[in-house]
């Protein structure tokens, strides 16, 4: 995408057009946002966190989480405290307000790290929108209704951090780029991605965030190291702590301990691996070949054949752009896609590094809507071409190729939708088995009969939301649309 | 004139082909918000279910609140919409349950109020499993009643 600024015509000058995307984003994620409101809260993960922050003060809440082991997550449920306590009771308004506000943030955050100055500019968002919204890696952002998505927070805190990168700098940049990262850090192990896109933001000449604030928030870094290796003996989750995709299929902490715990190395190294070809590729979902164990048996979907389709051409055209941009690159002149490309490269290498004890698709969300940013740099790149081109066959094939990717991306977003209007009704029917003191609501309600009124409150919503059965949804609809991994 | 240089203002029909179609789908999220903000509940209509249709159908939500909101007799036959269960277009919600092979809808409707028969009809129900082979839901039904197996019995299909 040129970086030149162009007026366009008089009624819609460039300012107009930037509000024109940010309002475009702000009406794709609300009509996101409106199946995410149409779920009742999750009934496993989320009714044990929110028990969780009923029974114990902010305080303790923080203090017990520094010292679990396996993972550092002292912010995980604080976060979930302080809008419980506010909530009032309407916790299901309050988290489901939440939810969506983080959704429309994360597009508009996305939109803002682009420049949108004129008609052509604007038609790339649509594109960029599709591909931050119906990747695989973005879904369990939204399908899992937790009170409060951590995976979708950290995202947010990365695109936050990436818009403090760019621009002119400032000290409040610098104390909001360090906050930041200690919140996001403190909330999940990938929060640490807030560091490798500061810094890769950095050394790619984005100055919006200091030199002197990188090296506080290195620092800070360090000292989450230190602390969580050191004193607080915290150190990485085992082999017995999750399931994980492996070859054709997933396996239980049993079978991976059987097959890799005299040398787990190889089981790290494959899901490094795993997390970044899901990322450019859409395969292996969370570590696990699905298309391929398909095609193989025979048994292969549309869903996932479009799925890893539409992702490898928005890979192939990064590519595209990349190549295309090499021989600027030599007589070293660098433009600001070029230093997205390569922040994207470092949180695609990050996000992977940072997942390896465990596949799933959502961990890279992060990386995946960096993808998502690449892709519309190159789309972008790629649109003003046609723009300047005569018409002729290798024109054509572009032109052709180009809608099909859209066509492609446009169905991975509406399937978005449909997967959460199933996951609202799978997650409405999860409530109707909830039962106090059997999994998941574990807890004494003699000795804690408000978390029994609680389970009785979140269940009586579930009751009584109203959702649609997919039962009833033409059979084909679900071939095609891609669920969540 | 070019697409982005100085003075261009519109994409060209090439630009647009390319990236048009997500445009197709910012239709449908415009309908979406706007009905939202209008009270409305676009792309989420919910057909109204009978208590049978709601045990064929797996909803365990709706078997919920209709027994528990709408006081929805969980032992008598109700109306089945065709195709939902092949040929049947009516049964119990016990029987919806077995046909469609769901012991956790068979489990919740015993919760919720629903009774296996005693004699006969249990016999029949087990059957109903058994050519169903719904090997769970059997096993379910085997706890009810007077705990007698009556599958030495089921010879014949019944629908």
């Amino acid at each position: 995408m040129s970086d030149a600024v162009t007026t366009g015509a008089p009624f819609a000058s460039p300012r107009r057009w930037r509000l024109a995307a940010h309002a475009y984003a702000v009406v794709v994620a609300l009509g996101i946002g409106y199946f995410v409101a149409g779920s009742p809260l999750q009934a496993s993960e989320a009714l044990r966190n929110m028990m969780a922050v009923q029974r114990t003060g902010l305080y303790e809440l923080l203090v017990s989480q520094f010292t679990q082991g396996g993972f550092l997550r002292p912010l995980l449920l604080a976060q979930i405290d302080v809008p419980f306590e506010l909530a009032q009771g309407r916790y299901f308004e309050v988290f489901k307000a939440i939810h969506v506000a983080q959704v429309v943030l994360a597009a508009m955050l996305f939109v803002n790290l682009r420049p949108v100055r004129n008609a052509v500019e604007m038609l790339s968002v649509p594109f960029g929108l599709a591909l931050l919204f119906g990747s695989h890696t973005f879904a369990g952002t939204v399908t899992e209704a937790f009170p409060i998505n951590t995976f979708l927070t950290i995202v947010l805190c990365c695109l936050a951090a990436a818009n403090l990168a760019q621009g002119l700098p400032s000290r409040w940049k610098d104390a909001a780029a360090v906050t930041l990262f200690v919140v996001a850090a403190l909330t999940v192990e990938t929060g640490l991605l807030v560091w490798v896109c500061l810094a890769a933001a950095w050394i790619a000449g984005f100055r919006g965030v200091s030199g002197r604030a990188l090296l506080v928030t290195t620092a800070a870094l360090a000292a989450y190291m230190v602390l969580r290796f050191g004193p607080l003996h915290v150190g990485a989750p085992a082999l017995v702590e999750r399931s994980s995709g492996f070859g054709f299929r997933v396996l239980d902490p049993p079978e991976l301990i059987a097959r890799f715990g005299d040398n787990p190395l190889l089981f790290y190294a494959y899901n490094v691996a795993a997390q970044v070809l899901t990322v450019l590729f859409a395969e292996p979902k969370a570590g696990v070949w699905v298309l391929a164990r398909g095609l193989s048996t025979g048994d292969w979907l549309l869903r996932d054949l479009l799925g890893v389709a539409a992702t490898t051409g928005a890979t192939v055209l990064i590519g595209w752009y990349a190549a295309s941009r090499v021989p600027v690159w030599r007589r070293g002149e660098v433009a600001e896609g070029d230093r997205w490309l390569f922040v994207a490269a470092a949180m695609l290498a990050g996000n992977a590094v940072v997942s390896y004890p465990y596949t799933k698709s959502v961990i890279v969300s992060p990386a995946g809507a960096f993808h998502a940013l690449a892709a519309v740099i190159a789309f972008g790149t790629a649109l003003e071409r046609l723009g300047r081109a005569r018409l002729r066959p290798a024109l054509a094939l572009a032109v052709v190729l180009l809608a099909a990717l859209s066509a492609a991306w446009t169905v991975r977003l509406v399937g978005l939708h449909y997967r959460l209007r199933e996951k609202a009704f799978l997650t409405r029917n999860d409530w109707m088995f909830v039962t106090a003191g059997r999994p998941p609501a574990e807890v004494d309600v003699r000795r804690y009969p408000a978390a029994g009124r609680l389970i009785g409150q979140l269940r009586e919503e579930a009751v009584s939301i109203r959702v649609p059965n997919p039962v009833f949804d033409p059979p084909r609809v679900s071939r095609v649309f891609e669920e969540a991994w | 004139m070019t697409a982005n240089g100085a003075g261009a203002a519109w994409p060209s029909a090439l630009q647009l082909v390319a990236a048009g179609a997500p445009l197709v789908a910012f239709l449908g999220s415009l309908a979406i918000v706007a009905g939202w903000a209008a009270g409305a509940s676009p792309f989420w209509s919910v057909p109204t279910l009978t208590l049978s249709e709601a045990a064929a159908a797996r909803d365990a939500g709706e078997v919920t609140r209709l027994i528990e909101r709408e006081h929805v007799d969980p032992n008598r036959a109700w109306p089945v919409r065709a195709g939902l269960l092949d040929a049947v277009r009516s049964a119990t919600p016990l029987e919806a349950a077995v046909r469609a092979r769901r012991p956790e809808i068979v489990g919740l409707l015993l919760r919720l109020g629903a009774v296996v028969p005693d004699g006969p009809p249990r016999a029949a129900l087990i059957c109903l499993g058994v050519h169903s082979a719904a090997d769970d839901v059997v096993t379910l039904l085997l706890e009810t009643g007077d705990r007698s197996d009556p599958r030495g019995g089921c010879t014949a299909r019944i629908d």
